[in-house]
């Protein structure tokens, strides 16, 4: 194993954690995402040196937690409970956790692309150009996707409010 | 990222997108912090012994694994890939002089799938699908079938002759497949606008010269004309790019015939958010026969261990080539400096001059061999120090830099080859210890049978065996390994049909536990019959110090 690897995970583990968990917000995926992470990250030493493991791994993280958000439509999903709240009321908290779950399941929905490039911009706090720099791609093409991601989260999000208005009437 | 840049980002959203985020992002507690950190060190700890036990049976991880696609080597070829290569085609026409190429480039990179559909002018020939993110890519003919996986490395090949539903590993390329590295690998390519636009034109193949270009708005379209001359004959390429989206919406080609243009070949795209989910969904019989020839996981775990290679350490090497047989074989011997540090190696050929003109000026002084029993690798040391270089050959893993120029390589080794021996592999491949005796095997698929025995009477003892026969011929035809578990799956002795064998004679360690032959013999069987000897031996010194400066490339 690297040690450049090593020295990554060690330095880079609280935001790797963080961006896995904002897009998950469940502790034990977050484990099992990381743990494939980096299973994936040892394969990669054996084949190929890589100039930015901060980057690839960043990317890998989130893109194995959007393939196990994906996976979880088919079954309920709960969100571990914060700690209470100084400021919110219970309702309000209550809003928040429906508002997260909601968020997650559009982004489940969305193109892979444009998934990725979501997370890692709003729960990464990623400039465009360091996504377009671990995407191999350019700022402009992240620009072009971010706008089709809030666009389409946007109206997702709409569309589930709308429903839960009927619903509730 | 500064605070300031934070709160742009979060300023670019707003309503319930805004507050779901805002949600999520404050959520993260210190609890979980904590978590976080004593969840990481679990995994460095564990991963980190992972890796020793790695070391031998690399198989383990691999097949346990998903392959995922942007962080492999290789490339995308083959027929259901073309969808690809011609949206490249874009890419490389309009890098110069419009610099239309990369806003092509960015807006295709975004897309979630490729569909082509190509036509001769007036009926269709195929069509193809081809999607980065997912790795998937799809090909459909009035004769053929194809859907390839590129993340788990399958192949289904139906044929419509024999109603044949054939399951391979997926041979010949591996899963880099991200669109994006691909385009970007064209717009930083060192070849000429003709060559790539003849390796798009790959069934049409001859000399091929662009002439001119130009470019024409029309509404919301753009259109682009190239004149070229191919072999000889004048055509045009005329392309249609969206204005707003930047994406090619078709391409035809067309050749003047009795004084007139006509289209020979069409392309036309589309980019749509769904494709074939499977093989069936184009058009597969469900009830086709199903031929499965996927390797076994024995197979595939022997395989993977043997191209275990990359973890060699850093080394400067004397190799020796010489026949045995020969009464002066150390006059004659093939001496080379090889090293290695990384992925870059490095390899010079030495001239050792062991014999001299007579004072007299007739006839030539042989000096003295090596004495029985004496260290060779100090012998040869000494030897060489009084010796001279021929330039050496730097290698970057990518290509070897001769003074002739830069010879463009890729070496999959660490990728399921169908074909024993690769046809792309250099020719040191063979001539360095880190790869000699870790050949590239092949393996089970459509033309290949692989089979794996274990403990084979037929090699050496404690070996196994794996013989890969072409799909029909006999056993004379067959390619043999024997395979060497306790040395690192040192492939100790092969057969290439019944004409070539090596044999490792010696086998040491590296310092970090990989094994390497010192010593191999090969034996070769001529047309006539006689067989013809030759002996490798690799003096490895892994403390010598490598200067970087030896792998500069000079232009």
């Amino acid at each position: 194993m690297s040690d450049e690897l090593i020295r990554t995970l060690n330095e880079d583990g609280d935001s790797l954690y963080r961006i896995a968990w904002r897009i998950l917000g469940r502790s034990a995926e977050v484990d099992d995402v990381l743990q494939e992470v980096v299973l994936q990250a040892l394969n990669i030493t054996d084949q190929q040196s890589v100039n930015s493991w901060t980057g690839l791994l960043k990317r890998m993280t989130v893109c194995r937690a959007l393939d196990r958000l994906r996976r979880r439509k088919t079954h309920q999903v709960f969100l571990e409970a914060d700690f209470p709240s100084e400021r919110n009321s219970p309702v309000e908290d209550a809003i928040g956790l429906e508002l997260e779950t909601r968020l997650r399941k559009a982004l489940a929905r969305l193109p892979s692309r444009q998934a990725e490039v979501f997370s890692l911009r709003y729960f990464d706090d990623c400039s465009n150009r360091e996504i377009a720099e671990s995407l191999g791609v350019s700022p402009a093409a992240v620009a072009t996707a971010l706008r089709s991601a809030r666009l389409r989260l946007a109206e997702m999000l709409e569309i589930e409010l709308e429903r839960g208005r009927h619903e509730f009437q | 990222m500064s605070s300031s840049e934070r709160e742009d980002c979060m300023t670019e959203i707003d309503g319930l997108l805004a507050d779901a985020v805002r949600r999520i992002r404050t959520r993260t507690s210190r609890e979980q912090q904590k978590q976080s950190v004593a969840s990481l060190k679990r995994l460095v700890r564990a991963a980190t012994l992972d890796a020793a036990t790695l070391d031998d049976v690399e198989s383990l991880s691999a097949h346990s694994t998903r392959r995922s696609g942007a962080w492999h080597a290789g490339w995308v070829s083959g027929i259901a890939a073309a969808a690809v290569i011609a949206v490249s085609m874009f890419v490389v026409l309009y890098r110069t002089p419009v610099s239309f190429g990369d806003q092509i480039a960015d807006a295709i990179a975004g897309v979630e799938w490729i569909r082509v559909v190509e036509s001769d002018g007036n009926r269709t020939v195929c069509e193809s699908w081809y999607s980065a993110s997912k790795g998937i890519s799809a090909f459909k003919s009035s004769e053929t079938i194809e859907f390839r996986d590129h993340l788990v490395g399958e192949c289904l090949t139906y044929s419509h002759d024999s109603d044949e539903l054939c399951r391979t590993n997926e041979f010949g390329f591996e899963s880099r497949n991200h669109f994006a590295n691909l385009i970007s690998q064209l717009q930083e390519s060192r070849q000429s606008q003709e060559e790539l636009i003849c390796q798009f034109l790959t069934s049409v193949t001859g000399d091929l010269k662009v002439e001119g270009q130009r470019v024409v708005q029309a509404g919301d379209h753009v259109e682009h004309e190239i004149d070229a001359v191919l072999d000889g004959r004048p055509i045009q390429i005329r392309i249609i790019v969206e204005l707003e989206s930047r994406l090619p919406q078709s391409c035809e080609i067309s050749r003047v015939i009795d004084g007139s243009l006509s289209i020979f070949r069409k392309l036309e795209f589309d980019y749509p958010d769904s494709g074939p989910a499977d093989v069936f969904e184009l058009g597969v019989p469900i009830d086709a026969t199903l031929v499965d020839r996927v390797a076994t996981d024995e197979e595939r775990a022997l395989l993977a261990s043997v191209r275990s290679f990359a973890r060699f350490d850093d080394y400067r090497a004397i190799s020796v080539r010489y026949d045995p047989d020969d009464p002066a074989w150390w006059v004659n011997a093939s001496v080379e400096i090889l090293y290695r540090k990384g992925k870059r190696w490095r390899r010079s050929h030495m001239f050792v001059g062991f014999s001299e003109q007579a004072a007299d000026g007739e006839g030539w002084i042989v000096h003295e061999g090596p004495a029985e029993g004496i260290d060779m690798a100090k012998w040869w040391s000494a030897q060489i120090e009084r010796s001279v270089g021929a330039d050496g050959s730097p290698e970057d893993g990518q290509a070897m830099n001769l003074r002739i120029g830069r010879q463009e390589w890729s070496v999959r080794g660490n990728v399921f080859t169908e074909a024993p021996f690769e046809t792309d592999v250099p020719s040191f491949w063979d001539l360095l210890p880190d790869f000699k005796a870790r050949p590239p095997m092949g393996g089970s698929g459509r033309q290949f049978q692989g089979q794996v025995v274990e403990d084979s009477e037929a090699g050496p003892r404690g070996t196994t065996m794996f013989e890969l026969t072409p799909q029909g011929a006999g056993p004379e035809n067959s390619s043999r390994f024997w395979v060497d578990p306790d040395q690192g799956y040192l492939v100790v002795r092969s057969e290439l049909g019944s004409n070539f064998s090596t044999i490792v004679e010696e086998a040491r360690q590296s310092p970090a536990g990989v094994w390497y032959p010192a010593r191999t013999l090969r034996l070769s069987t001529t047309p006539d019959g006689n067989v013809r000897k030759e002996v490798t031996e690799f003096y490895v010194d892994f403390e010598a110090e490598i200067p970087d400066d030896l792998f500069l490339i000079n232009d």
